[in-house]
């Protein structure tokens, strides 16, 4: 067998294992181990597995990880969030659809707090699905929007998905963070004018509107969304004070966020130490995935299968509208089956080196990528989101149901990616503001 | 066999105390670092090296093994969802069986850098200081350990039918988890 | 034979390219015997680069030693004396090319602790590259020694952080990739970098001063190679792998010197107040390293026990002052190359080195 055969073969052997339920970072550990032994001898194998798991680890800049997970949790155990969601429905009221609204909203102010989609939707779920269904929202409309809402977290920084993407394409991540701003505000206005035109064509989806709101009710509910914004403030005022940098943004926002829980009288010893739990089994499930997927490199880029692939694509895809189409159909048909990060990390290793000799942006193109990961959060069969929401409402609504109302917002997050796509200047223009 | 998964289950435990300290350390070290620079020009020595050295370490190798208890390793059930129950446990067996082959390679690769550095008394610059390090190799092997230990344990619960000491329901929203 | 070399440079830098040269130079030189493939960054990094040569992942590498205290001490302390290019008698814009040159002809012919260094991380030393000075790159302006007290300098390594303690300033920890924001954002004052790094990591897009002649010292990047794919090789093959690392030292040393000129051209454009630091600056500078030197000794015999600091102050000083000689006058990289051959490489014995 040729090396890049064995490169092939190895890729095949990763997704059967993968495909049997062996875990991702297992099986990409695994298959490098073999790989490198296969081809390499013994020693290399046995080498690699020596130095870089530890040496992957044992990074400053990958610290900013469980920090920012960290912050997410604090924030959502100890009801942080709550506010925002309660500010924005009393001001969206008298809106057609208001609750909705509200809740992307909210999600999106959830965002600037969690680096995770996940974590988005199932603290927003908790808070506003009830809600809406109190207020005979159709309850396809109530689940789904918050399961495509949360996918704002992962695009309004802090971002896990940018900063792993930024560790591995090296670019900087604070820039990478400025551009998903305005690729997370865009993707929150897509999904408010979703909801407006399905509500406008049929308001039996969401038929209570309040109309008792008062302006006091209106200043009073401002108040309670003081934690969220100061936590913001503190973070993004500190970053960009040159008082810390975007690595010890995550550590410092924690510190904040649990200051803040205890002021606000809700941080108990429980809740603290369930968000550090919760922080160290996220961050070990994550880097496993992370570890295996750096070995594959090498496994990769020794046998020379990686530079086949990735010449194979550059030769199909002779124009850059052609090799984009089929990076987003790559990348939707793995996200229906795959987790974003896991996806991430196997794909990189041949399509950053594409991307690299198109000459595109690596900055925008990790912004769009990050925003074709989330979409597969919430296609089916694999919607992390989509499940999240499920075990919020338990037997009230079909998964089915959830998917269903999914649909349409796919939609629009696909014309999202086409927009992204043909004016890049939307990503690029404020990291090149602060530049 | 339910005491031996109960006492694995304790250490797990112990072991999620520590990885969870460590989270709150790293979150405490790094905050005092970033107010001594700013606030009285006085950063606090090595904190790069014990944030990257100590901390991620044990936040990422000691909680492979409590991942692993609570199954929140991520992988992928979409196909083995589609299988009856009989071939659906068998592929169980299989994955956890690579499972414990692979980590077994880590755990014996972990523990032959964690003796050459041992031997080196490795450590790390930050600053005009230098640090060691040598220590924080060894927590690879026992981490990949732990891990081994639980998979193991659970492949023979599963095999033989006995009632699983093990605490596999994880607290509360697991599914927060990415 | 085809041997592989890691590089931990990222794959479209000008050091990059170099190495592929050197690849290709190695084909050419061995009448096509062997022959050698570059991964830039794609197989090991430079933190792995160390470990992955040891372990055969990799056949060659550029090895940053002053990331491995305790395996590579002996080196990492010549490593520190390159503060004396500051020296009035040594200091000048090409003072890497003899800072090279001496560094590997004290490594080779007079350090045996370093050869048995290296041979214990199962590597041969086959030479290196000194960076340019580093030198001060500010976004506040700096005239005193007095302007020094409490500015918060991002500290490369060991000399950097010390320089920064003695004269008052703040040394601060920072990975490079991250400097370029602490800097634009305000969390340090000032980098010490050197003038190639200047325009590499984007520095010259945020930074307003740049001061020449402190705090000094260049980095050492070291090329070495697995040991048994060494000893695999013929002594023909030795020979022209030998040849063709005249080449990759002399061009990366080289590369170092035209980015940094490329920077120096581009500054005032960029509004930057580009040049020598204040008489009084350069002043305490020199006087640091005069003192530093013996310092140097002293630090290394208390952390490892080393012996022989003052003996290599006093060599590499009188190497520096005949190399310096040497380059002075040098006006391109085959010039360069055809002194380190001459000087160094032909009078390895290539049936014994790395042995
Ligand atoms: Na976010
Ligand atoms: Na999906």
């Amino acid at each position: 067998m040729t090396d890049a055969g064995i490169g092939l073969t190895g890729l095949a052997t990763l997704i059967a294992l993968i495909a049997v339920r062996v875990p991702i970072g297992i099986a990409l550990i695994g298959v490098s181990f073999t790989g490198l032994y296969v081809l390499m001898g013994p020693r290399v194998a046995w080498g690699a597995m020596a130095i870089v798991p530890y040496e992957f680890t044992s990074s400053w800049i990958l610290s900013s990880i469980p920090m920012f997970l960290f912050l997410g949790f604090v924030s959502y155990h100890t009801q942080l969030t709550r506010g925002m969601f309660n500010a924005a429905r009393i001001w969206l009221a008298r809106f057609p659809g208001g609750l909705a609204i509200a809740s992307i909203f909210g999600s999106a102010g959830f965002a600037a707090v969690s680096g995770s989609s996940i974590a988005c939707s199932a603290a927003m779920g908790r808070i506003a699905i009830p809600e809406m269904l109190k207020h005979r929202y159709h309850p396809e409309l109530a689940t789904s929007t918050v399961a495509v809402a949360g996918t704002i977290g992962a695009m309004i920084p802090p971002s896990i998905i940018l900063i792993l993407y930024g560790v591995i394409a090296q670019i900087s991540i604070s820039q990478l963070f400025l551009g998903g701003v305005v690729a997370g505000l865009l993707t929150a206005l897509g999904y408010i004018i979703v909801v407006l035109v399905r509500v406008w064509l049929n308001p039996d989806l969401a038929p209570e509107k309040d109309e008792s709101v008062t302006f006091r009710e209106k200043i009073m509910a401002l108040r309670e969304t003081w934690p969220i914004l100061l936590i913001m403030i503190g973070i993004f005022g500190g970053l960009f004070g040159g008082v810390f940098t975007p690595t010890e943004a995550g550590a410092v926002g924690a510190a904040l966020a649990c200051l803040v829980a205890i002021v606000t009288g809700q941080m108990t010893m429980a809740r603290f130490l369930t968000a550090a739990r919760e922080t160290l089994m996220t961050t070990a499930a994550l880097l496993i995935i992370a570890i295996g997927a750096s070995l594959l490199t090498r496994f990769l880029a020794l046998s020379g299968a990686g530079d086949l692939l990735s010449n194979g694509i550059l030769s199909i895809a002779t124009n850059p509208v052609l090799l984009m189409i089929g990076i987003v159909l790559v990348y939707l048909l793995m996200g229906m089956f795959l987790e974003p990060i896991g996806a991430m990390l196997l794909t990189l290793p041949i399509i950053l080196p594409v991307v690299d000799s198109s000459g595109w942006s690596l900055l925008w193109f990790g912004v769009v990528l990050t925003k074709l990961l989330e979409i597969g959060m919430i296609t089916p069969p694999i919607g992390m989101n989509v499940f999240v929401i499920k075990s919020v409402v338990g037997d009230l609504v079909k998964i089915s149901a959830i998917f269903r109302g999914v649909f349409w917002f796919v939609v629009m997050d696909l014309v999202m990616v086409a927009i992204l796509c043909a004016f890049p200047d939307l990503v690029l223009w404020l990291p090149g503001l602060l530049d | 066999m339910y005491q031996i998964g109960r006492s694995l289950s304790w250490v797990v435990k112990a072991a999620s105390f520590v990885g969870a300290i460590c989270v709150v350390l790293m979150m405490l070290h790094v905050t005092a670092d970033v107010a001594g620079r700013y606030l009285f020009n006085a950063p606090l020595p090595g904190t790069t090296v014990w944030v990257a050295n100590y901390y991620m370490i044990i936040v990422v190798f000691l909680a492979i093994g409590v991942a692993e208890e609570q199954r929140s390793h991520i992988s992928v059930d979409v196909f083995t969802d589609l299988l009856p129950d009989r071939p659906r446990n068998v592929l169980s067996v299989f994955a956890t069986l690579v499972t414990i082959a692979v980590v077994t390679v880590l755990m014996i690769s972990g523990y032959t850098e964690a003796v050459k550095k041992t031997a080196m008394t490795a450590t790390k610059e930050q600053g005009s200081q230098l640090f060691e390090v040598w220590q924080s190799y060894w927590l690879i092997p026992a981490g990949a350990a732990l891990m081994i230990a639980v998979a193991a344990y659970r492949v023979i619960a599963t095999v033989t039918g006995a009632r699983s000491g093990l605490n596999e329901a994880p607290p509360e929203a697991n599914f927060i988890n990415d | 034979q085809q041997l592989t070399f890691a590089g931990g440079w990222p794959p479209n830098s000008a050091p990059t390219a170099k190495l592929e040269e050197f690849a290709t130079a190695i084909g050419e030189y061995s009448n096509g015997e062997v022959t050698a493939k570059v991964f830039p960054l794609s197989l090991l990094s430079f933190a792995e680069a160390n470990a992955g040569v040891r372990d055969g992942i990799a056949d060659m590498t550029a090895n940053l030693m002053a990331y491995f205290p305790a395996e590579f001490s002996h080196f990492n302390m010549l490593a520190e004396f390159s503060e004396l290019v500051e020296l009035e008698e040594f200091s000048g814009e090409l003072s890497s090319l003899a800072f090279t040159g001496a560094i590997m002809e004290y490594v080779m012919n007079s350090c045996p602790d370093c050869m048995s260094q290296i041979a214990a991380q199962n590597q041969v030393y086959l030479g290196a590259s000194s960076t340019t000075s580093y030198v001060l790159q500010c976004a506040v302006p700096l005239k005193t020694v007095d302007d020094l007290k409490g500015k918060r300098i991002r500290a490369a390594g060991a000399y950097w952080a010390r320089w920064a303690e003695t004269v008052g300033a703040v040394p601060v920890s920072m990975s490079i990739n991250e400097t370029l924001e602490g800097l634009n954002q305000g969390v340090v004052d000032c980098t010490a970098s050197n003038t190639a790094d200047f325009v590499n990591f984007g520095f010259i897009d945020v930074v307003k001063y740049l001061y020449l002649g402190l705090p000094g010292a260049q980095f050492n990047v070291t090329y070495t190679m697995n040991k048994d794919s060494w000893n695999g090789l013929s002594d023909a093959n030795k020979q022209a792998l030998l040849k063709a690392h005249a080449k990759l030292t002399a061009d990366i040393t080289w590369v170092y010197i035209l980015e940094g000129r490329a920077g120096k051209e581009r500054a005032p454009e960029k509004g930057i107040e580009y040049g020598p630091a204040s008489d009084e600056l350069v002043a305490m500078n020199r006087e640091f390293v005069a003192k530093d030197k013996d310092a140097i000794g002293q630090i290394y015999k208390d952390r490892f026990d080393i012996t022989t600091g003052a003996e290599a102050a006093t060599a590499l000083t009188e190497l520096m002052t005949k190399w310096t000689a040497l380059t002075k006058d040098v006006s391109g990289p085959e010039e360069l190359q055809e002194i380190y051959w001459n000087e160094i490489y032909s009078k390895i014995d290539a049936s014994t080195y790395g042995k």
